[in-house]
């Protein structure tokens, strides 16, 4: 194999362009391997386990542009090379035609009665751009990730003060009046108003809500931040505020990842402030700490909470649970497929809260399981998300080890077609979990995306005697540009199994490693 | 609570798009206005600038 390595000084790009310029690469004959990334730490690591001399890593700093090429042949590596640069001079004199502002200051005169501005800069300038923001009194939907939570609480506090939301930092999605921010699904609109620090929490919500025609006001993503102690739920509060408020707005629905005791107590006290009813997922907190109210029920998992918002809307939520009962007697069958060595779940997530709820339901049947986002009864058990798996294993995708510098999983699916290669070649590795996630924002065909992979992996199993199930959830709704019907045949083509919600695919792995139904632990 | 953010639920939503432009193309789908920045890493990517520009342009 060829490799070489070129440094573009003080380019920057954005991870889409850096995403787009690299399939074009990989279509030139004889070029296996294409890296277009910032020199961030974490792509550093990733191009020296490529096989790029560390020497010529080093020289860049993560304002650069590194262009790596891995070919069968030097003519090949360097037919990409000069491609490489073809392409960028194009994608550079193209954003300079288009005369686009420089500055939010230049784009306030183009557009003055903007309200709304959307960040998704690295983590380290992003303070700057929403600050700017907020003293021009936009509200900001801060998408970048690595804010220090000094920066997170300075923000959110100068927001509050203006009256403004600031959503984020790593925000994934929300829906102001109908419109869909960041990564959101295309949803009935109605009357469930959402508050939550759990990106593709509050997505799986959406899409449950709206597959039993269960609108929603608004959903406000406040980042998964907010409810830790430190910054004490400094938008939640404003968040919940403001949808007890609105008048569209009946039952509330608040969503979350694992949060603060402090930050929990707090915000169960402010419950109880409010006029309306509340629907409550709080993911892994402790059921002693939830005191009653009486507007405020709680559940266990997001599918429980959609389930009862239906029942207080008076709508039948049965389907959910029949499908569900359809695919238990089939992952029961799947069990005894496995070879006797074919013992653990693999999970590799792009939604951080969908990582989260799979550990909280599979810790109802496993007393280990390692992640490099676990949940309490885990914390001893905390991997890199780079490490191979141990055990049972919930790689969180999507967390900031992976996307500094990178795009996000849920449209760039590089990282996880390889790890889910290399699952499918651990002889332990019996199941394989997956979400995929749709709508706005996400890759146009996801399913597309990862059916190859999946092809593969279940391929290699095989050769080796070995049979892997792959089980998924698709987050997505009829209204998605992706097509929600569409995207589960694809996978189901190629012998997926796919769950109706996030919660009851990680039950269905652990029934088909177990074989018996039954929770093993309390 | 009067408030800007209360105000923001009821009002047609325009957009300043600065990062990532696919983010500029899924809210144009959806009829949305949204300008576009040209954005690049202010101060040239140097931190010590980038602190001097904040306290500049962001301070109280």
């Amino acid at each position: 194999m060829y490799r070489k390595l070129v440094l573009f000084r003080g380019t920057f790009l954005d991870s889409v362009s850096m995403m787009e310029i690299s399939n074009k690469l990989r279509e030139i004959e004889g070029i296996t391997k294409v890296h277009v990334s910032l020199a961030t730490m974490t792509n550093k690591r990733i191009l020296m386990e490529s096989g790029f001399l560390w020497e010529e890593i080093d020289r860049a700093s993560e304002n650069d542009l590194v262009i790596a090429i891995e070919g069968t042949s030097e003519v090949s590596v360097n037919r990409g090379i000069e491609k490489a640069r073809e392409l960028l001079k194009k994608h550079i004199d193209m954003k300079a035609e288009m005369k686009l502002p420089k500055s939010l200051e230049e784009a306030l005169e183009m557009l003055p009665d903007a309200n709304f501005v959307l960040i998704s800069v690295p983590g380290k300038y992003a303070k700057y751009e929403a600050m700017k923001a907020l003293k021009s009194n936009l509200n900001v939907f801060l998408f970048s990730s690595n804010v220090s939570i000094e920066d997170e609480i300075e923000l959110k506090k100068e927001a509050v003060k203006r009256g403004l939301l600031l959503m984020g930092p790593d925000a994934g999605t929300a829906i102001i009046n109908g419109i869909v921010f960041g990564f959101g699904n295309v949803a009935e609109r109605g009357h469930v108003g959402i508050v939550g620090s759990a990106g593709t929490g509050i997505q799986e919500a959406v899409v449950l809500l709206d597959s039993l025609g269960i609108g929603i006001s608004h959903a406000i993503g406040t980042g998964s931040n907010d409810v830790k102690d430190s910054v004490a739920g400094i938008m939640t509060e404003f968040s919940l505020n403001l949808l007890n408020e609105d008048d569209t707005t009946e039952i509330l629905l608040f969503i979350s990842k694992p949060p603060g005791e402090q930050t929990t107590r707090r915000i169960i006290e402010y419950f109880g402030t409010l006029s309306k009813p509340v629907v409550a997922c709080l993911l892994d907190v402790d059921h002693d700490l939830l005191k009653r109210k009486n507007n405020v029920t709680y559940t266990k998992t997001i599918d429980e909470a959609v389930i009862k918002i239906a029942q207080i809307r008076g709508i039948d939520a049965g389907g959910i649970v029949e499908s569900y009962h359809k695919l238990l007697t089939l992952a029961l069958k799947e069990h005894e497929k496995f070879s006797r060595n074919q013992k653990f779940i693999r999970g590799l997530y792009a939604g951080g809260t969908l990582a989260y709820e799979a550990q909280i339901v599979l810790s109802e049947y496993f007393n280990e399981l390692y992640s490099n986002s676990p949940i309490k009864r885990f914390r001893n058990n905390r991997i890199s998300g780079f490490d191979s798996s141990i055990g049972h294993t919930i790689i969180d995708m999507g967390s900031e080890e992976f996307v500094e510098g990178r795009l996000h999983p849920m449209i760039d699916f590089t990282l996880r077609k390889q790890r889910l290669i290399k699952e499918a070649s651990d002889p332990e590795t019996a199941v394989i979990l997956l979400d995929v996630e749709l709508g706005y924002g996400a890759h146009h065909d996801p399913a597309g995306e990862l059916t190859p992979a999946i092809r593969e992996a279940k391929e290699l199993a095989e050769h080796e005697g070995r049979y892997l199930l792959v089980i998924a959830h698709v987050v997505g709704t009829k209204r998605d540009p992706q097509g929600l019907d569409k995207q589960i045949e694809k996978l189901k083509s190629e012998g997926v199994l796919v769950a109706p919600t996030n919660a009851m695919a990680a039950r269905l792995a652990a029934i088909a490693v177990l074989g018996d139904e039954k929770p093993r632990r309390k | 609570m009067p408030n800007e953010g209360h105000r923001i639920l009821k009002r047609k939503i325009k957009v300043i798009n600065i990062g990532i432009p696919t983010f500029v193309e899924s809210l144009r789908k959806q009829g949305v206005e949204v300008i576009e920045v040209d954005w690049k890493p202010p101060a040239g990517g140097d931190e010590e600038l980038l602190r001097i520009l904040e306290k500049l342009k962001c301070g109280p």
